[in-house]
C-alpha cells in the first residue's frame, strides 16, 4: 500500500508548479475537519460556514509560502479559521448569554446526551463560553494554547471555560427533567479526580 | 489534554464520565456541498494561484473540454485548420487546372478553354440551383469564387500561349472584376462565357 503524500509535498507541489491537483488532494483531505470546526465555533449557518472554509482556503493557498511547518498544516489551517470565524462572529453581533439557573445547582445528565441534543446545547452557548469549550473539551487545546490563539489570558480561558460547562449542564439538565428524568444528586454523579 | 485543564482553584469542575463520553461522540469532520471545492479551486485560479493541467478527478469548471484544452482555443484550432484545408484545396485545385492546360499546350489550348468556360457556366448554374433549393448561400458563394479563380488562370495561359489573341485579355479583365466583387450580374457573366 503507497504511503499518502505528505502534506508539505502538495504544498511545495502547489508553491512551485501552482499544481491544482496537489490542492485538491489538500482540500479533500482537511476540509471535512475545517467545515465541522468552524460550523461549532460560529454556530449558525452552513452556508456562512462554507464562505469561512472558502476564505480559510484562499488565504492558506495564496500565503502557503510564508507557511514555516512550525506546526502540522491543519493546525495551521486551523488557527486561520478560527480567526476569520471570530472575525464574522464579532461582524455578525454577539449572540446575548442564554438565561442561566443557578450553575451551583446545575446537574450533569446522568446517561449519555443524545448526540444532538448536546450539539444543540453548545450552540447555544455565549459565543465566548462555546469558543474556548470547542476548543478546549472537544479539540484539545490547553488554556495556554487558547489563550494565545484568542489573545487573552491562560486564566481567562479556564473561567470561561468554567462557566461553559456550567451553563451546559444547565441546559441538558433542563433537557433532562423536560423529559421527565429524576434529577440526581450531583455529588454522585460527577467524576471525582484523586 | 494537560495538567492545565485542572482548575488550581480546587472547582470541582472536572468533566464526569457521562460527559466525556459524549463529547467524544461528536463528530469531527463534516463534508460541505460538492460545490465548495470547485469554487475554491476557480477563485484561485482566476488569482493565478492554481494552474488547471486536466486531471483532477471531479469536473473542475466550466470552459474546458475534457482534455482541459480551453473550449475557444479548440474552436480557434478548429477554424484555423479548416481554413488551411480549404486554402490549400483551393491552391491544389488552381495548380491542376493550371498543369492540365501546361499539359495540353501543344494541342488545342483554345477548345479546352472553351471547355472550362462552359464548365463554369454549367457549375453558375448549378450552384444557383443548390442556393435555390438549400439556402447554402456561403458554400456556392465559395464555389462560385473557386470556379472563377480556375477560369481566370485558364485565361491566363491563353493569353501566355498565343499574345497576339484578343480573348484571353478581354477574359481576364470580366474575370478581375468578377473577383473584385464589381457589378456583373449572373446573365451577363454567362452570355460572356458561352463560348
Amino acid at each position: 500500500m503507497t504511503e499518502p503524500v505528505s502534506d508539505r509535498t502538495l504544498v511545495d507541489r502547489v508553491i512551485r508548479h501552482r499544481d491544482e491537483t496537489a490542492f485538491r488532494t489538500l482540500y479533500r483531505r482537511h476540509t471535512p475537519y475545517l467545515f465541522q470546526f468552524v460550523l461549532r465555533v460560529q454556530a449558525r449557518s452552513e452556508a456562512d460556514a462554507e464562505d469561512i472554509v472558502q476564505e480559510t482556503w484562499i488565504r492558506a493557498a495564496t500565503g502557503f509560502e510564508r507557511f514555516r511547518w512550525d506546526s502540522t498544516l491543519r493546525t495551521w489551517l486551523g488557527s486561520i479559521a478560527l480567526n476569520l470565524t471570530r472575525d464574522w462572529l464579532r461582524r455578525h453581533g454577539h449572540r446575548e448569554p442564554v438565561e442561566l439557573e443557578d450553575e451551583r445547582r446545575a446537574v450533569a445528565p446522568t446517561s449519555v446526551p443524545e448526540r444532538l441534543d448536546l450539539e444543540r446545547a453548545i450552540a447555544r452557548l455565549p459565543d465566548g463560553y462555546r469558543t474556548v469549550l470547542v476548543l478546549h473539551d472537544i479539540e484539545g487545546f490547553t488554556h495556554v494554547e487558547i489563550g494565545e490563539r484568542l489573545g487573552i489570558e491562560a486564566v481567562s480561558s479556564r473561567t470561561q471555560l468554567s462557566r461553559a460547562r456550567g451553563a451546559l449542564r444547565t441546559m441538558l439538565a433542563s433537557a433532562d427533567r423536560t423529559a421527565g428524568a429524576p434529577a440526581p444528586d450531583r455529588a454522585t454523579s460527577r467524576r471525582r479526580d484523586p | 489534554m494537560t495538567d492545565d485543564r485542572i482548575d488550581p482553584n480546587g472547582e470541582d469542575d472536572e468533566l464526569t464520565a457521562v460527559e466525556l463520553e459524549a463529547l467524544a461522540r461528536l463528530p469531527r469532520e463534516k463534508e460541505p456541498s460538492d460545490l465548495l471545492e470547485g469554487r475554491i479551486v476557480q477563485l484561485l485560479r482566476e488569482r493565478g494561484t492554481l494552474v488547471d493541467r486536466g486531471s483532477p478527478a471531479r469536473s473542475s469548471g466550466v470552459g474546458f473540454t475534457s482534455r482541459g484544452v480551453p473550449v475557444w482555443a479548440a474552436v480557434a484550432a478548429g477554424f484555423a485548420l479548416f481554413l488551411c484545408g480549404g486554402l490549400a484545396g483551393h491552391r491544389l485545385g488552381a495548380r491542376s487546372a493550371t498543369d492540365a492546360f501546361l499539359a495540353v499546350r501543344e494541342q488545342d489550348a483554345a477548345l479546352r478553354v472553351q471547355e472550362v468556360g462552359s464548365a463554369y457556366v454549367r457549375s453558375l448554374m448549378a450552384l444557383e440551383t443548390l442556393r435555390a433549393e438549400s439556402g447554402a448561400d456561403s458554400t456556392v458563394g465559395r464555389g462560385r469564387e473557386v470556379a472563377t479563380t480556375t477560369l481566370h488562370a485558364a485565361a491566363r495561359i491563353m493569353a501566355r500561349l498565343d499574345p497576339e489573341d484578343p480573348l484571353p485579355p478581354v477574359l481576364i479583365e470580366l474575370l478581375e472584376d468578377r473577383m473584385r466583387g464589381e457589378t456583373r450580374d449572373q446573365a451577363a457573366i454567362r452570355r460572356t462565357f458561352s463560348f
